[in-house]
């Protein structure tokens, strides 16, 4: 039979006008929608399988039910283990005696060297065969310590803790180790380049408000202290008034209350605390250079900043991090080590004292290209006070701040720090709901307000240690 | 022996696969929060470099942030970072590592990001000439925060000998400015295969979609034909186990002296049993407060500030045990090296079954956290993966310390009584009389 083509040509018309509709459509959805061909890193978050997982973040204010003590609570019950962390406000080395510097720090290592029936080797040992992680330390403002432990070891843990904060012995033969110790820490930190700059630094910053002593005392005031020292600062420093509790992981409110209550019995109720002043940090003087022979020179900067309650808060964080985050897109970054090759890292971040407020950073170079980096830091510095932020950096910054927001979860032991912390800032019970959208409504012209306030070219002081004469020659 | 309830779960959750391409997939589910850490090892660090030609590896791990094909120089780092996640890369003498800490809905952005960079890296000449200036600034930053690095250096170089893990990590300062971009591009070329590489997810993902994921990103990358490996083969030549050796210096930039003795130990691959027995005899002696060491030189005598025991068997090469400690009065170096050499032979003759015990007991207490944060179950999952040991052994671990018997430990230690140390001792100057 002979193929009689006009018979189908009705038909290739039609499938041919179909399919030339169907690659018009394609086409035009191909255009108008960028991400099916395109890559899209929106559109992969936005469709990802691993969206939409639920997570709240339920923190609960509870009361002991003996002491009526009040802390904050985070149930975790994924894992049978339980983290614990306090402070007591207004106990840090800020408060150490005159000529008894160092007097806090040496507290919280004498607290775990024996207490009640066990000598420090029996009272560690307890501690190391159960894992159980007890730690003091103090800040320039707070004396803090932190208690993690294995659920089933609740009952060991707590008599353990309590006896370290009630009972301790303050053994004079441990104690005379513990001096020495945190004299050879002092010696140490004062070889280290990093380290002994920062110490001058404080000095040169807070002129003679307390805050310039280091937490390890000075070369002579560690042999000053005795056990009356010791107990006395225990006893006016370390209270019931005074004290801010988180706690995270496996433990119902229930538990919890009783847990406090164990934890902190026996503690003297009300504190007894000479207060400090406000203390400003002195950026008028000129920079600060000491000289040291060293293969890389090291700078820090200082400028005023805002408190935490401020609220310029979040619009200075948020230009501090545009300036000098710790990632590699800040501007700093981006110039100094981005474009020229001419350092490892700048970093920069606010600091909120109880009584001082300051934007820090640090940068390093080899002396041959410090001044160019310093020179770098001054200039992106004052083009940011004199121009301010753009819309695009801003909304960078806000992001990644929001997104890296659940990663606080990661730990328990982070997660009780920041109950503490929302205390001592009175954030607020609701506080992790809430951040996000804090940022979230920080405007352009808020943080250039800001930025116009706090980075002019007079809130700017270096303090640097390194190879001055190499710098010269330059 | 049974010591804890939950100690059995460390990371038992932990799945691994292999694609067709060879890609290693290790998963560790963690549902606690919706985070996820993305780790990729790659199976060459230092040791698989040329000899005289430090510091590619390294300055490849820096290059790697700094485009590829697909996205021109800094889009990683943003993408990332407007994604909040903390991104960072390392390496050491035996491998490089990536990885990415985010919330879990930018894990796929993460997986396609990574997955491009393991095929399609690419600089410019100006790109590679400034980064290598930043890579020559990391290696003057780190000499200059840790006063004794360069000491410390010299000594590796002594205790390893020819091998290429006395080398520092990131090349000389000399060798670093000689890298060249061929170098980079061949050592990449040669190691940065999905073959050679191990994909880490820990965090709030099932196997299934891991496994799908993996697929879906890493999936379509072709293997490569994978280079020569450096030598980590059990090398035994080194002088000082044969007599008494220190090393010394005096330095006028330190106040307080340190010394370390330490210890070249046969291959771990050589003895499963070995390994183990080690691991439970350098905690006895010198990791804790009821330890000997601790005992004579902090709370008897106090001649040291702080002291310590390290068993190094993280590497593909050689193990090492070393010893170190921080003391005030540089007189004190032979009274400390005397009690430390005494308390080994003591330890090894005197062990008993309760000391035993308690150590086993201290080594296993803690594992339950483990279980906690994803990002250090990544982390410790790359430490043993990386070294060349399997998920089994690490799931495994338990068991495998409780098994070591006291004889194990006295056998093997014994070797440590073979051989002497090398010594090395860093004082501060004295002033002249």
């Amino acid at each position: 039979m002979k193929f009689d083509y006009s018979k189908i040509e009705p038909l290739i018309r039609r499938i041919m006008s179909v399919v030339l509709v169907v690659v018009l459509v394609c086409g035009v959805i191909l255009l108008l929608k960028p991400e099916v061909w395109r890559f899209n890193p929106q559109y992969l978050v936005e469709t990802t399988i691993l969206k939409d997982k639920r997570f709240s973040a339920n923190v609960q204010e509870i009361i002991s039910p003996k002491l009526k003590l009040k802390a904050y609570l985070f149930e975790e019950h994924s894992n049978p283990i339980v983290s614990v962390e306090f402070l007591f406000k207004n106990a840090g080395s800020a408060y150490d005696p005159d000529y008894k510097e160092g007097l806090g720090t040496l507290l919280a290592t004498m607290l775990s060297r024996g207490a009640g029936k066990y000598d420090m080797e029996a009272f560690n040992a307890i501690l190391e065969q159960n894992a159980i992680g007890l730690d003091f330390e103090n800040t320039k403002d707070d004396f803090s310590g932190a208690l993690k432990f294995i659920k089933s070891d609740i009952v060991l843990a707590t008599k353990m803790f309590n006896l370290a904060l009630t009972k301790p012995t303050f053994n004079r033969i441990r104690l005379k180790q513990a001096k020495k110790d945190m004299l050879d820490n002092y010696k140490y930190m004062l070889e280290q380049p990093d380290s002994y700059a920062m110490l001058e630094a404080a000095k040169q910053l807070f002129g003679k408000h307390p805050y310039r002593n280091s937490r390890m005392g000075t070369l002579d005031s560690g042999q000053r202290i005795t056990v009356t020292d010791l107990r006395t600062f225990q006893k006016q420093h370390l209270t019931q008034d005074n004290l801010l509790i988180g706690i995270a992981g496996d433990v119902s409110a229930i538990e919890a209350g009783d847990l406090i209550d164990k934890l902190f019995a026996g503690l003297p109720r009300h504190a007894k605390i000479t207060p400090i002043p406000q203390a400003d940090i002195q950026i008028t003087s000129p920079d600060y250079h000491i000289s040291r022979n060293l293969g890389q020179n090291i700078g820090f900067f200082y400028a005023k900043g805002v408190a935490r309650e401020d609220e310029r808060f979040y619009p200075l964080v948020l230009a501090i991090e545009i300036l000098s985050g710790n990632s590699l897109t800040s501007r700093i970054q981006k110039a100094a080590r981005e474009d020229k090759g001419l350092t490892y890292g700048v970093y920069g971040d606010l600091a909120n004292y109880d009584k001082s407020n300051f934007i820090y950073g640090r940068f390093s170079s080899t002396p041959d290209k410090f001044e160019q980096l310093k020179q770098i830091i001054q200039t992106e510095w004052d083009r940011l006070g004199k121009y301010g932020v753009t819309e695009e950096e801003l909304a960078q910054a806000k992001d990644y701040m929001i997104a890296s927001e659940p990663l606080r979860y990661a730990d328990i032991g982070n997660i009780s720090g920041t109950l503490v912390a929302m205390q001592k800032w009175n954030l607020g019970l609701d506080f992790l709901q809430k951040r996000n959208t804090y940022i979230r409504n920080i405007t352009l012209d808020e943080v250039n307000q800001v930025a116009k306030q706090y980075f002019t070219p007079d809130n700017l002081r270096f303090v640097t240690i390194g190879d001055s004469k190499k710098q010269e020659q330059r | 022996m049974c010591y804890s309830q939950s100690a059995e779960a460390v990371l038992s959750d932990a799945t691994e696969f292999y694609l067709k391409n060879g890609l290693h997939v290790v998963v560790v589910p963690n549902h606690k929060a919706p985070i996820i850490k993305q780790i990729v090892v790659y199976k060459a660090g230092r040791v698989d470099e040329p000899r005289g030609k430090g510091g590619i590896a390294h300055l490849l791990e820096h290059l790697m942030f700094r485009g590829t094909k697909k996205f021109k120089d800094g889009e990683f780092n943003r993408l990332i970072e407007s994604n909040g996640g903390i991104s960072n890369a390392a390496t050491s003498h035996d491998k490089t590592y990536y990885h990415q800490f985010l919330s879990v809905d930018r894990l796929e952005l993460a997986m396609y990001l990574e997955a491009d960079r393991m095929a399609n890296l690419s600089f410019d000449d100006e790109t590679f000439v400034k980064e290598r200036e930043v890579v020559f600034q990391e290696r003057q930053e780190r000499q200059s925060r840790n006063t004794t690095r360069d000491f410390w250096e010299k000594v590796d170089k002594i205790f390893w000998k020819d091998s290429l893990y006395g080398e520092p990590v990131g090349g000389t300062s000399v060798e670093i400015m000689e890298i060249t971009k061929q170098d980079i591009l061949d050592f990449y070329q040669n190691f940065y295969g999905p073959n050679n590489a191990i994909l880490i997810l820990s965090g709030d993902i099932d196997f299934e979609t891991a496994y799908d994921l993996a697929q879906k990103y890493y999936g379509k990358l072709s293997a490569r034909e994978i280079g020569q490996k450096g030598n980590t083969e059990d090398v035994d030549n080194r002088e000082y186990r044969d007599g008494e050796y220190t090393v010394r210096t005096e330095r006028n930039d330190i106040n307080i002296s340190r010394l370390s003795a330490r210890y070249f130990l046969p291959h771990f691959k050589s003895d499963e049993g070995y390994l183990y027995a080690m691991m439970v005899f350098a905690d006895y002696i010198g990791n804790s407060i009821s330890s000997p060491l601790y005992k004579k030189l902090r709370l008897d005598t106090h001649l040291a500030t702080a002291i310590g025991t390290d068993f190094d068997c993280f590497n593909r090469g050689n193990s090492t045990f070393s010893f170190y400690a921080y003391y005030n009065n540089p007189k004190d170096t032979q009274k400390i090296q005397n009690i430390f050499m005494q308390t080994l032979v003591e330890s090894l003759n005197n062990m008993t079954e309760k000391d035993m015990e308690l150590t086993k007991k201290r080594l296993l207490a803690g594992l339950v956290y483990h279980n906690d944060n994803p990002s250090d179950a990544a982390d410790i999952v790359t430490d043993w993966l990386g070294a060349g040991y399997k998920l089994e052994d690490l799931k495994n671990y338990e068991q495998h310390i409780n098994k070591v018997t006291l004889a194990d430990v006295k056998a093997l230690a014994a070797t440590l009584n073979e051989y002497h140390p090398l010594w090395a001792v860093a004082t501060p100057m004295q002033e002249a009389k």
